[in-house]
């Protein structure tokens, strides 16, 4: 999904009045795997649309962000893949990504 | 919804713009407001190169002067980042998201090459021209991924070009005249890259009726046999090697593989001693 069409989706979420928030990379710090300006919107349902890399990452951040969308409140979230699951020396990408999650209205 | 909307029309208008947000705000001393008045976290701003600010809330514009030049330093530099900001009160950080406008690739000529570069160029986010003297050719048909196909002598279309935004020039012309008439147009001009097709027979018959009435700095830009070493042969790989040379020159690179670049940093098997 290209940025435009990320920013488009946003202003139909406006429109429609649906329940979303925006995740943004703002920070990153070693190897991970987007970076810095990548972006995913996050449905109530937990649906996506863009990707911020994946993983349990992720996975992370879409549950902060349904916190986010119910108190309509922006928050950070720090994503630490330094500790991977498959490698004794850290994970697969093995950086740091603090995320900026703001909710869509 | 008003900043959204503009912040799509200026990228679809390929002008270069900044989103300021701000991600968080510190308050060192509770009794004093953050000195930046109306701040809050999740508050955008739209900074553009040209020095013009925009914000759906009333911000005074003024207080923000440092946060809107290192919003512009940032796009200038194509690259997003998160700054802070440092008052006696609080401190405030943001971050700055660019849309540069997209690189401008120009494709004279439109021929078997051509097809697939403009598909492929347009995949990596180039806004590209086509164009050419051939109707038949030179048309939204043959060239569904093109931005603009331009069907018009070339010398027209060369002699009045336009390079405020530095494009990037190919000569995928069907005929070395046609190479030597542009090259005569454009090698003057400040533009970062100029690509020539052909053989070298075909390339040095073009240059040595140019060498003559240019200086040799003149051709700095020009790259030509146009594309990288990798072996290309079909219209595909000839597409591949030429866009990874545009890539090459916008990204100030080598063009070598990695692993010669980089590869004995990662390959480290030392033998502990026992």
């Amino acid at each position: 999904m290209s940025e435009l069409e990320l920013l488009k989706r946003i202003v139909e979420i406006k429109s429609t009045g649906a329940n979303a928030a925006l995740a943004t990379v703002i920070r990153t710090k070693g190897s991970t795997p987007r970076k810095v300006g990548a972006k995913m919107i996050i449905y109530a349902d937990g649906t996506i649309a863009g990707t911020i890399g994946g993983g349990c990452g992720e996975g992370e951040v879409i549950e902060q962000a349904i916190q986010v969308i119910a108190e309509k409140k922006c928050t950070q979230h720090t994503v630490d893949l330094t500790a991977g699951l498959f490698y004794e020396d850290g994970g697969i990408c093995g950086g740091i990504q603090v995320v900026f999650i703001e909710p869509i209205h | 919804m008003e900043l959204d909307q503009r912040l799509i029309s200026s990228i679809e208008n390929r002008i270069g713009v900044a989103l300021i947000t701000v991600t968080r705000i510190r308050v060192h001393v509770s009794s004093h407001p953050c000195r930046l008045s109306a701040a809050e976290v999740g508050t955008k701003l739209l900074a553009y190169s040209d020095g013009q600010a925009w914000c759906e809330q009333e911000l005074a514009l003024a207080e923000w002067q440092p946060v809107l030049d290192n919003a512009r330093t940032a796009l200038a530099h194509q690259k997003s980042k998160t700054f802070i900001l440092q008052t006696t009160f609080c401190e405030m950080e943001y971050f700055v998201d660019v849309y540069p406008p997209p690189l401008h690739v120009i494709v004279a000529g439109a021929g078997h090459v051509a097809k697939p570069l403009v598909e492929m160029g347009k995949k990596l986010g180039f806004y590209i021209t086509v164009i050419c003297d051939r109707p038949q050719y030179a048309n939204v048909d043959q060239f569904p991924w093109a931005d603009e196909v331009i069907c018009r002598p070339y010398m027209d279309y060369f002699r009045s070009l336009d390079i405020t935004d530095k494009p990037y020039i190919l000569l995928l012309t069907r005929g070395h005249q046609y190479d030597v008439a542009i090259l005569r147009e454009i090698l003057h001009l400040s533009v970062p890259y100029i690509g020539m097709i052909g053989s070298r027979r075909r390339i040095s018959g073009v240059f040595s009726q140019l060498h003559e009435a240019y200086p040799d700095s003149e051709f700095e830009h020009v790259y030509a046999p146009i594309g990288l070493d990798i072996g290309a042969q079909t219209p595909e790989e000839i597409a591949v090697s030429v866009l990874a040379e545009i890539l090459r020159v916008k990204n100030h690179k080598s063009g070598k593989s990695l692993k010669e670049e980089i590869g004995h940093f990662i390959v480290d098997r030392q033998v502990e001693d026992e």
